[in-house]
């Protein structure tokens, strides 16, 4: 099938086949390894990517589930080689060990602070159950989010007096 | 193994192609979290699919006088962020604790229903406040009660060519105190061992009437009318529950998987009657 | 100290967050066909007839490897060093398959889904033999003998599947017992357990220009893999690369050679690159497991509390390979015993066993883990027949620095050990760190309840070590560059661990430059030197070790260079922030110029030094480990409420990372205590090959852990260091084994602690 959507802020039209796995689609068709398959089941959850800003796991997704939809990537967030605040804060914190995890946490974690901008450890911790760690026990993973939420409070912050001045 | 990639999927534009896709032998495919581990462990080999994910028909979500009307391909998660959980907040204690975050927006409450698992958990409040399943097929419509259309462990009524449309949910009378507890090994995105949902009117703390659903303890969620009855008048204290845990155990039948033996089940269910006595506290 | 003891950022760290391509299969080669592999429907047969013609007829198919067209060269898969301890008892395919889930015949195919099918069209014929499952069984009278071929070595008793034994004594145990005024005997039990790295096995393999054989894999040992694939496959060590990316989690899985032998023949055969990726279906039934053990434990104290004598005999699965079996059932000793050096009299006794089951191998923690499992109930036990606290009855028998253990020089790698006196030790501040934090004296013996839960505190003690003794040895080389910044090469593999980090700081400091000075590349072993690779705590300090004395290398041939522009003699010079100093008159030049000076001006030399460490001894880390648990008497959940540990790693190199290592350690020594267990059919088949019957822990399941590091001073480790990476998974086990006595007053004796085991428990009680 032709298959169109939008991908890291990008229009893209590829052919593809209706029940390709979105996982597939993106890793082997279109380059971006930072999706990772570490089940294929839909239990690990190093495949997250985002779907119309809400969390989605790719390898139970199907191409033609997402024709139309915006889908955001790990890769969507590094932009003109500046980190954003959820990548800088898992680097800082040691919320990354081996990293093979990290995509799906990241991009699990945008849409939690998307949803919730100053969510509670304990809320970090039912949000994320559903990305497994098997390095950190999570501690400096949660530690990144709660850090991550408050960078990007600050960003909010910044962005809204910089409004008001100019 | 087979991988998801060889699987067709169609698209219907409305409800009556996907009737008729339906009809030509393809199978249901809404949010993915189930069909798409199936086939790919070989349990399925369905010939082809139906995305019926987006059918307009299928998405609504409607409060109307005296219950709500949810469509079949409405998501966990949208169901958590509609009116429905204040309505009827059993719907929260439930779906709060199904899954995580990106299964929530992928799972779909018809979907759920349809795989017809005695653990399934959105199938608790369904049993609770009697909801009816609206289906369409070939031959018209049709309403069934959710215990009519739930027959056994991946088994249910629907009939060649038929497909769940929509829910109807009645809000029961007043405001029944709802109770859910769910018992697993890990605490996150877990299938039940057990579980334990209640709907309570209380006078005081005297049960005026009640309903109860136990999930994973028998091939369909049980409504143990039975213990219903008798609580009906009684305390919510631990002298008056606790003759009814053993009549509870006796409401389950032998259910013995990986998650745990049939004793375990048997016994722990009537034990979860004694959690009621939380609500006391709150 | 600049660099060292502080919380480096990981130097990989920014990669990995952005999704660079830095994992095995993020890459493949241009032309690369899939391999996959044949498994075996039954627990013991032998392969009558293999018939691949049907498959072979299939488009896309490349090439079909079974036992029949393959050298057939026993081998191990352990990927340790040398002499290889474990029993050759693998071959690449063998006429024989051994569990659900063994070789039978590997496909090279241009697709997955050819592939597949082509593993559905190889027709073989079995000829079922009878299975043992059980360990007691199979060493039983009439059991099949599970390696009946004759080309294996290195099996201690074939006939009686018996992989491996031990037997070691010291003083006299029937005196030591009968002098006791105290004796206690219990039994425990560990499972099946798994690894579960987020990134299941996986490897390239292909031809390079000179068609030499190039292994990409996710390793943790590159040498070993290079070594054993060599003679695997009848290919010369010089003519096969391995090359280790970044991997995706370990802990001892990937110390095996599952997969890099069947890419490399597949690669040979078809001249294609081959790429295979083990599914988590076959990581779960067909990589390596911890050894399940049955340990049996005696005690003896005097009145007073001394602990006098012990005996630890142990039952040790080892499933259908012998990988690993002796050097882990000899660790379950030579790590455990030493920590109750007080005891005179001593009987460690073992056999590992073959069953028809899944492979165990080497796994975080290595056979410690089962040990203090047992040993740490024991001790509790003890301490209550003594009317002591636990507490105090371990501060009274722990070993301290300047003393020693006759276990050290009675049990080695496979061998012998050497004698060795702890040099540094700060567990009895780790003991009484950690009560304080749990709240011990408040707590223990006062259980609480709220509800219908029931609250309670245990502990348990732990050491492991770092290194293997004189066999394990690293090297590193240093290599500056003309503008004063370095490239660290190093063979030590970082799996996650954040070596590659704290490796840099080592250097960085004894340099005196800034870490983002180097640039660590690990490992390859055309391009890095030999280190014998990421296992048995070794990497901080043997490989630290190579650092430390590489840099100082690099740091003399620096200070020469520096001393002829300034005009000082070396001995008055140091390294500062990247300059050449002197003490004297404080005169300095920039590395820069320095580097420069020696790559292109006078008297020219580039400046390299690699050095090698050899462990001359294995300082062992320690740990006391505090659980303080919930049980729901109703339906017999356990819940962790809390857990501290409060360990001794010599100095923290990068003290966040080292907090990391014991916190992962932990959650995942609380997944194998509460959640996880591999279940088997009647057959043998594992009945929950997946994520969602086998559960690990999630981040809400984790409960509030508290770390904390108290430092002691190793003079033979890199400043101060000692290694952290396994001992935190030691205490999880006993420590929660004893708060769930301290709540209920029942002792549970077998992992994992599931709410029917614990209800059931709770009812013999109640009934007895």
């Amino acid at each position: 099938m032709r298959l169109r959507f939008i991908l890291n802020g990008k229009p893209m039209e590829v052919d593809t086949h209706s029940g390709r796995r979105l996982l597939d689609l993106l890793r082997e068709d279109l380059g971006l390894i930072g999706v990772k398959e570490g089940c294929g089941e839909g239990e690990c959850g190093a495949c997250t990517v985002l779907v119309n800003g809400k969390p989605r796991l790719s390898c139970l997704t199907a191409a033609i589930q997402v024709e139309g939809k915006e889908i955001l990537t790990v890769e969507g967030l590094w932009e003109n080689g500046k980190l954003h605040p959820i990548q800088k804060a898992f680097v800082e914190t040691a919320g990354v060990q081996c990293g093979f995890c990290t995509p799906g946490f990241i991009m699990a974690t945008y849409a939690l602070l998307s949803e919730n901008p100053d969510p509670s450890p304990s809320e970090v911790r039912e949000w994320l159950a559903g990305n497994l760690c098997r390095c950190t026990g999570y501690a400096q993973i949660i530690e990144a989010v709660l850090l991550a939420a408050k960078y990007m409070r600050g960003d909010a912050l910044r962005v809204t007096r910089a409004e008001k001045t100019s | 193994m087979k991988k998801t990639g060889p699987v067709e999927i169609v698209k219907p534009k409305d409800l009556g192609e996907a009737i008729a896709f339906v009809r030509k032998g393809g199978m249901p495919l809404a949010g993915g979290t189930d069909a798409f581990v199936r086939i790919r462990k070989g349990f399925w080999d369905p010939p082809f699919l139906v995305y019926i994910g987006e059918l307009p028909e299928l998405r609504e979500v409607e409060i109307r006088e005296g219950g709500a009307e949810v469509g079949a391909a409405v998501t966990h998660a949208e169901l958590l962020r509609s009116e429905v959980p204040r309505r009827l907040p059993i719907f929260r204690l439930v779906l709060e604790k199904l899954g995580a975050p990106a299964i929530r927006e992928m799972g779909t409450i018809g979907g759920n229903v349809a795989n017809a698992s005695p653990a399934g958990d959105t199938l608790i409040p369904l049993y609770l406040l009697e909801a009816r399943v609206n289906l369409v097929g070939p031959d018209g419509e049709r309403s069934l009660a959710i215990e009519e259309f739930v027959l056994g462990p991946g088994k249910t009524a629907l009939r060649e060519g038929e497909l769940i449309v929509s829910f109807w949910i009645p809000f029961p009378e007043g405001d029944p105190v709802p109770y859910f507890h769910k018992v697993g090994r890990r605490r996150a995105l877990y299938i039940a061992v057990l579980s334990l949902g209640a709907l309570l009117w209380l006078e005081g703390d005297v049960i005026r009437e009640m309903r109860l659903a136990l999930g994973a303890v028998a091939p369909t969620v049980v409504r143990p009318r039975e213990v219903e009855a008798k609580l009906r008048g009684r305390r919510l204290s631990h002298e008056d529950l606790e003759p009814l845990c053993a009549e509870l155990s006796a409401a389950t039948s032998s259910i013995t998987d990986i998650r745990g033996p049939d004793w375990y089940r048997r016994e722990a269910a009537g034990r979860l009657l004694l959690g009621l006595l939380r609500l006391r506290e709150a | 100290m600049k660099v060292v003891g502080k919380n480096v950022r990981k130097v990989d760290g920014i990669a990995l967050v952005t999704g660079q391509p830095v994992f095995t299969l993020d890459v493949t080669p241009p032309g690369a066909v899939v391999g996959k592999i044949l498994r075996s429907p039954h627990a013991h047969a032998e392969i009558v007839r293999i018939d691949t013609s049907k498959a072979e007829e299939l488009p896309g198919v490349l090439c079909i490897l079974h036992h029949g067209n393959v050298p057939r060269t026993p081998y191990t898969t352990a990927g340790q060093g040398w002499p290889e301890p474990s029993p050759y008892d693998s071959f690449l395919f063998d006429r024989k398959v051994r569990f659900v889930g063994d070789r039978v015949a590997a496909v090279a195919a241009t697709s997955e889904e050819i592939a597949d099918e082509a593993l559905r069209l190889i027709e073989v014929e079995y000829r079922q033999l009878p299975a043992v499952l059980v360990p007691e069984e199979a060493i039983g009278p009439g059991a099949p003998v599970i390696h009946d071929e004759e080309e294996s070595r290195g099996i201690h008793d074939p006939q009686h599947n018996v992989a491996a034994a031990i037997d070691i004594r010291v003083g006299d145990i029937e005196r030591g017992f009968t002098e006791s005024d105290v004796v206690v005997e219990t039994t425990c039990e560990f499972p099946y357990v798994q690894h579960v790295p987020l990134e299941s096995h996986c490897v390239v393999a292909y031809l390079d220009e000179e068609d030499r054989l190039v292994i990409r894999s996710a390793t943790q040992v590159p040498f070993h893999v290079r070594r054993i694939v060599a003679r695997a496959l009848g290919v010369p060590l010089s003519r096969i690369r391995v090359i280790k990316p970044r991997i995706g989690g370990g802990f001892g899985t990937k110390q095996e050679i599952i997969l890099e032998d069947v890419a490399a023949a597949l690669a040979l055969r078809t001249r294609r690159p081959v790429v295979m990726k083990y599914s988590r279906a076959e990581e779960f039934v067909a990589a390596r497991t911890r050894h399940p053990m049955k340990i049996r434990i005696k005690l003896g104290a005097k009145r007073d509390g001394t602990i006098h004598a012990i005996e630890m005999d142990v039952l040790s699965n080892t499933g259908a390979y012998g990988t690993h079996s002796l050097t882990v059932l000899s660790n379950v000793g030579s790590k455990t015993l030493p920590l109750y050096n007080k005891a005179p009299h001593l009987w460690f006794h073992g056999k590992a066993v073959y069953t028809n089951l899944p492979v165990a191998g080497a796994y975080r923690g290595y056979g410690a883990t089962q040990g203090y499992f047992a040993l740490e109930v024991a001790v509790d036990e003890l301490a209550e027949k003594l009317g002591m606290d636990p507490l105090k009855l371990r501060l009274a028998n722990h070993i301290r620095a300047g003393e020693t253990s006759p276990i050290f020089e009675k049990i080695g790698e496979g061998r012998a050990g050497k004698a060795q006196v702890v040099k540094s030790c700060a567990l009895e501040e780790c003991i009484r760190e950690g009560a304080k934090r749990i709240g011990w004296k408040e707590k223990h013996g006062k259980k609480t309840s709220e509800g219908r839960w029931v609250h309670g505190v245990g502990m348990a003690l732990s050491m492991q070590g770092s290194g293997i003794t004189d066999i394990d040895m690293a090297a590193a080389t240093i290599v500056m560059n003309e503008d004063g910044s370095f490239r660290l090469l190093v063979g030590a593999t970082d799996l996650g661990t954040g070596s590659d980090t704290i490796l840099a700081q080592i250097a960085a400091e004894t340099l005196g430059v800034a870490v983002e000075a180097i640039s660590v590349y690990s490992s390859d072993t055309d391009f890095t030197p030999f280190d014998t690779g990421a296992y048995a705590s070794s990497t901080t300090y043997v490989s630290g070790g190579a650092v430390l004395r590489a840099a100082q290398e690099a740091r003399r041939r620096i200070l020469e260079v520096a001393a002829a522009i300034l005009g000082e003699p070396p001995e008055s010079l140091d390294l500062e922030e990247g300059h050449a100093v002197s003490r004297g008159t404080g005169k300095k030049v920039p590395l820069s110029e320095v580097g420069h000076r020696a790559m292109y001006v006078t008297d020219q030399r580039h400046i390299i030094a690699t050095a090698s460490f050899v462990a001359p001894e294995s300082p062992p880390p320690f740990a006391a480990f505090f659980a303080e648990v919930a049980v729901d008497v109703e339906t017999g959940v356990v819940r962790v409420v809390k857990f501290v540990a409060a360990a001794d790693c010599g100095m923290p190199i990068n003290p966040a990372l080292a907090e990391g290592q014991l916190e992962g350690a932990i959650v995942q020594g609380i997944g194998h205590t509460l959640y996880e267990e591999l279940l088997f059919s009647p057959r043998g088949r594992v009945r929950n090959p997946n994520l969602f019957d086998y559960r690990i822990p999630t981040a809400a399941d984790v409960p509030d852990i508290e770390v904390v590091l108290i430092p002691s001073d190793e003079p033979t480790g890199p400043y101060g260091a000692k290694s952290i990476g396994e001992i935190g998974i030691n205490g999880p086990a006993p420590a929660i084994a004893n708060a769930i006595y301290d709540a209920i007053g029942v002792r549970l004796y077998r992992i994992p602690f599931t709410p029917e085991r614990v209800l059931k428990a709770l009812h013999g009680k109640s009934m007895g």
